[in-house]
């Protein structure tokens, strides 16, 4: 069983931690390992494509440093001055890297959640709160490839009887005349629509809707990890571990034992789903070889 | 087009729309901090409170809010699909013809929507809740002007319109957030500076608002027209 498959609401909750944690600490170790696990994870759901996503994210980040240290120059320690005479310090260039980085892990966060977190888990769960809601994002989460799908018929429709196929001014023609048949399909599409999930009842209060989940033993074991962990994680934050300062000079509390716990209780949180994919991944091959 | 007395729920609309908003957006700021973001949700309340006023009798219906969901998108795509040209921004002209189909407050809340979300791809700041009541005025300006017979549906009148009506009331309304954040204390002769370095800005987002309404008023206008219609929905237009 992959963390996938898990109920919504806990993957939510996991995501909505791990995304408060990577924005909310400012200390460079979290940070390190915030991006470390989301990296691992989306290689493991994306394979190699991730990794592209992931070094781009990096040298984004990079980049962003560099950028920042270049307009903002607090600090005590020079490194070297720059074209236009100012000097770029170590405190702003590393603070333009944490700045950089959260960016970096938020983004690749935000893949892992992309393949993990599917629309009908967003409808399921905003159903739950507010039907109506759902119903207006489950019109607009289906707009786009009905756009896409209605585009390419037009087109080849308008195609086939020999429209948009000369020059370029004729295709530009050919291009106004589409979009503007899109907006009026578009507008007529919705009416249609949202008429008709009010006439299934989409929108009435106390409405059940169909789902494939449900909560189980699992699921309950998941929620006591991940709120023993979220738990610790918030206690470094009181405690002050999670901060940094960059102005004047570098400062963030040294590294204890206590500390120690911390970052281990970290980063089990965000190797957490990647730990329930790779265990559900071996049992599932275990028990193909057994049989 | 016959000339319509305004309703009192109208009445409403415009105290709420022309006294609390500028209240909030004037106190709001005094609370210290970084509070534009509940300034804007506050506006956005506001708004929608006005918007609702128009369906005191019938509740408000999801194809309706679509529908100005899907025009608030489009006004978002137009200026996303221009942000290479600075202050270039079709979106005015877009709200201001939806304010023209389907009535002031469909304008207002549509122009108020697509200030707020297209500043998600162009950044928030204290600038959002400014943004968003200045197009929601546009629209909703635009809206009342045709609901009286005053605006008639002529394409050269509309371009005009769309141009003076950016340079000399939403451009207007888009400058003093310049004034209340980037000066310290407010004087008649920081309010100018302001006021005049505001000029070739506006004349660029006028231009763009004529030429949209130029070019895009009538086909839109038609198509909008054509929904009010076939379905009807959203008959506060004329």
């Amino acid at each position: 069983m992959r963390f996938s498959d898990y109920h919504p609401g806990i993957n939510f909750c996991f995501f909505a931690a791990a995304l408060a944690g990577t924005i909310l600490f400012r200390h460079p170790v979290y940070l390190a390992l915030s991006f470390c696990a989301a990296a691992l994870w989306s290689m493991e759901l994306k394979e190699a494509k991730a990794l592209w996503f992931d070094a781009l994210a990096l040298l984004l980040a990079a980049l962003f440093a560099l950028w920042y240290a270049s307009y903002h120059h607090f600090g005590v320690t020079p490194l070297w001055t720059n074209r236009v005479g100012n000097e770029v310090t170590l405190e702003s260039l590393l603070y333009g890297l944490m700045l950089g980085g959260t960016i970096a892990a938020v983004l690749v966060w935000l893949n892992c959640l992309h393949t993990v977190f599917t629309a009908d888990k967003t409808i399921y769960l905003a159903g739950r709160i507010a039907p109506k809601l759902a119903l207006f994002l489950a019109i607009l989460l289906r707009l786009v490839p009905r756009i896409k799908t209605q585009w390419r018929r037009t087109a080849a429709a308008r195609r086939g009887i020999g429209c948009g196929t000369g020059g370029l001014p004729e295709r530009c023609r050919n291009w106004v005349r589409l979009f503007s048949g899109m907006v009026t399909w578009t507008l007529d599409s919705i009416v249609v629509l949202s008429d008709a999930m009010r006439s299934r009842g989409a929108a009435l209060k106390g409405r059940t809707a169909y789902s494939l989940y449900r909560f189980d033993h699992r699921d309950r074991t998941l929620v006591i990890a991940i709120f023993t962990l979220i738990t610790l994680c918030m206690m470094a934050f009181l405690l002050g571990q999670t901060l940094m300062r960059f102005d004047p000079m570098l400062h963030f509390s040294p590294i204890t034992t206590v500390s120690v716990i911390f970052y281990a209780a970290w980063t089990a949180l965000c190797l957490l789903p990647l730990g329930v994919d790779l265990l559900g991944g071996y049992l599932f091959r275990r028990a193909q070889i057994r049989h | 087009m016959k000339k319509a007395k305004l309703p009192r729920r109208s009445w409403l609309t415009l105290i709420l729309l022309f006294l609390l908003i500028p209240a909030a957006l004037i106190f709001c700021p005094r609370l210290g901090g970084q509070v534009w973001y509940f300034t804007s949700l506050l506006i956005i309340a506001l708004t929608l409170c006005a918007f609702f006023l128009v369906f005191e009798a019938r509740r408000p219906q999801a194809r309706e809010l679509v529908v100005l969901a899907m025009l608030s998108a489009l006004a978002v795509a137009s200026r996303a699909a221009f942000a290479a040209i600075p202050h270039f921004k079709p979106m005015t002209a877009i709200i201001m013809i939806t304010g023209i189909a389907f009535g002031p407050e469909a304008g207002f809340l549509t122009g108020a929507v697509s200030g707020f979300v297209s500043n998600f791809l162009f950044g928030q700041g204290p600038w959002t809740p400014w943004q968003m009541f200045a197009y929601g005025v546009g629209g909703f300006l635009a809206g009342l002007l045709s609901r009286l017979g005053v605006l008639k549906r002529n394409r050269l009148l509309l371009t005009l319109f769309g141009f003076f009506m950016v340079l000399l009331i939403v451009g207007p309304l888009l400058d003093p957030c310049a004034l209340f954040t980037m000066t310290g204390e407010i004087t008649a002769a920081s309010a100018r500076a302001v006021y005049l370095s505001g000029i070739p800005v506006n004349l660029i987002h006028g231009t763009a608002a004529g030429l949209t309404m130029l070019l895009f008023a009538n086909p839109l206008l038609d198509k909008l027209d054509r929904l009010r219609v076939k379905y009807g929905m959203l008959e506060g237009g004329q």
